[in-house]
């Protein structure tokens, strides 16, 4: 009885391992300035790819988070007032989530779409400017 | 050209004709000489001062804009001018053998990957209602969305 | 641009307007530099200098068939890209742009560190500190002023050119520059003297 029960736990243990860990979302304004400011530590794996699709040298990270996102569960990414990107999880598989995303400055939506997100591919989301900056959203399976 | 300050540029940039330039240079003052001076070496500081940066990852611009011509024109008709010399049906034949045969063979060949297999590099958006274009992002490793009209937020107001 | 690169041209335009975007495609290669270097000129903002170049080439997709060919490709594109440009600069100071506050969010101040005081005939200037100038003076002017001196003094444009470009009478071309210089030199008089 023992050995099963082991044998459940460990069964369980190991579906959740697989499982997609969770989903990094992070809100960053890209600018551009003389000279230009050093890349936050967190931000420095994406400031190539930040500093190529945008044309901006100095990142600030204005927020981040780390969590599990249940199947069916809705989350805001580091929610302002100005702008906000709404998640929500409509499936998880092995490393990978399908989100549907939804953007809104202000009240305005201005993005609808459902996406997968793979572990190791980070989605770049390209927000409003704000002042001579631009805000983008990063998400990343990690 | 009719009035003075039409006159002074065409003078200051050397675009009059001698009877021209002799008889508004007679007309100006002395201020207005040396402000012409001025003006030329300012103009060689500005040329060099004020130089562009270079466009960054060019070929984007390229795909965003054909990007946003299928979204919003997707009944275009695309016509190419025929090349070549061999007729076309033989090479709709040849084409369609060379998929049948590659399709076979990466049944057989080619490991078949799931959604969501470790080590997937793609993130893509599956079903855009609106707003964005998604291309792949630099070096492979994921995928911009490039949000149409996300709309811009003044600098004195605050996000929180 | 020699004969046979303007008949290759019109031939890519006309290819396009028939919706062949692999034609198009060739098109924004051969000019979207120069577009982006007016936007880029006008806005001083890499990225809306590159949103303004996508924009334009979208635009032109859009009104191919009202190109005539009275001006060249590159003048109409050039005047898309400008009145653009001087569109977005005017719908941004409709909302006065002012350094970050960082009260208003806990990052720091996307503020400039050069000085806004101009430097004191003492002090000796460096090509950064001269470039900083020049286009804090270029801000002073407005949009319209911007482009024509920008299209003039560094793109080196014809009078023609920059009425196609910019959309008015070469008069109206001329009389902008006389005003946009006398203000720059008004804004750089010190920098004048002390070079």
């Amino acid at each position: 009885m023992r050995a099963l029960a082991l044998a459940g736990l460990l069964l369980v243990s190991a579906a959740f391992a697989t499982r997609a860990e969770g989903i990094w979302t992070a809100l960053v304004l890209g600018t551009n300035e003389q000279p230009p400011k050093p890349t936050p530590k967190t931000l420095a794996p994406y400031a190539a790819g930040l500093k190529t699709v945008f044309g901006t040298d100095s990142f600030y990270l204005l927020g981040d988070k780390l969590e599990t996102i249940a199947k069916g569960d809705e989350e805001w990414v580091v929610p302002t007032k100005r702008v906000n990107l709404k998640l929500r999880c409509l499936d998880r598989s092995t490393a990978a989530y399908t989100l549907h995303l939804e953007l809104y400055v202000g009240k305005r939506l201005v993005l609808s779409t459902d996406a997968r997100l793979d572990k190791g591919a980070p989605l770049y989301i390209r927000g409003p400017a704000w002042g001579k900056g631009r805000l983008v959203f990063i998400l990343e399976v990690k | 050209m009719k009035n003075f300050e039409e006159r002074y540029t065409a003078w200051l940039d050397g675009e009059m004709d001698d009877r021209e330039r002799e008889e508004f240079e007679a007309a100006l003052d002395a201020d207005s000489h040396q402000e012409a001076v001025e003006w030329q070496r300012l103009r060689g500081l500005l040329r060099e001062a004020v130089q562009p940066a270079p466009m960054p990852h060019a070929d984007f611009v390229n795909s965003q804009v054909l990007a946003s011509i299928r979204r919003e024109f997707p009944a275009q008709p695309e016509s190419r001018p025929a090349r070549g010399w061999l007729p076309v049906r033989w090479l709709a034949a040849a084409g369609v053998f060379l998929l049948a045969l590659a399709a076979g063979l990466s049944f057989l060949v080619l490991p078949q990957r799931e959604i969501g297999a470790p080590g997937g590099r793609d993130s893509v958006a599956l079903d855009t209602k609106f707003g964005a274009v998604a291309f792949a992002a630099p070096g492979g490793k994921g995928t911009v969305l490039w949000v149409n009209d996300a709309g811009y937020i003044p600098a004195n107001e605050g996000l929180k | 641009m020699g004969s046979d690169e303007r008949a290759e041209e019109a031939e890519l335009v006309e290819r396009s307007r028939r919706g062949d975007t692999h034609a198009f495609d060739a098109l924004i290669t051969t000019h979207r530099e120069r577009v982006y270097m007016i936007a880029q000129h006008i806005l001083r903002n890499n990225e809306e200098a590159l949103d303004v170049t996508q924009e334009t080439f979208l635009r032109a997709w859009k009104n191919l068939a009202r190109f005539d060919g009275a001006a060249t490709l590159g003048s109409w594109l050039s005047r898309i890209a400008t009145n653009a440009s001087i569109d977005l600069v005017r719908r941004r100071n409709a909302h006065p742009q002012t350094e970050f506050d960082s009260a208003l969010m806990s990052i720091d101040a996307a503020s400039r560190t050069t000085p806004s005081q101009p430097a004191s005939p003492a002090d000796s200037l460096d090509r950064a500190e001269i470039r900083e100038r020049f286009q804090r003076a270029l801000d002073t002017l407005s949009p319209d002023h911007r482009a024509v001196i920008v299209l003039k003094e560094i793109e080196d444009l014809s009078y023609q050119e920059i009425a196609d470009s910019v959309g008015c009478s070469i008069g109206t071309v001329m009389s902008r520059l006389f005003y946009a210089r006398k203000k720059l030199q008004n804004e750089l008089r010190d920098l004048h003297e002390e070079l």
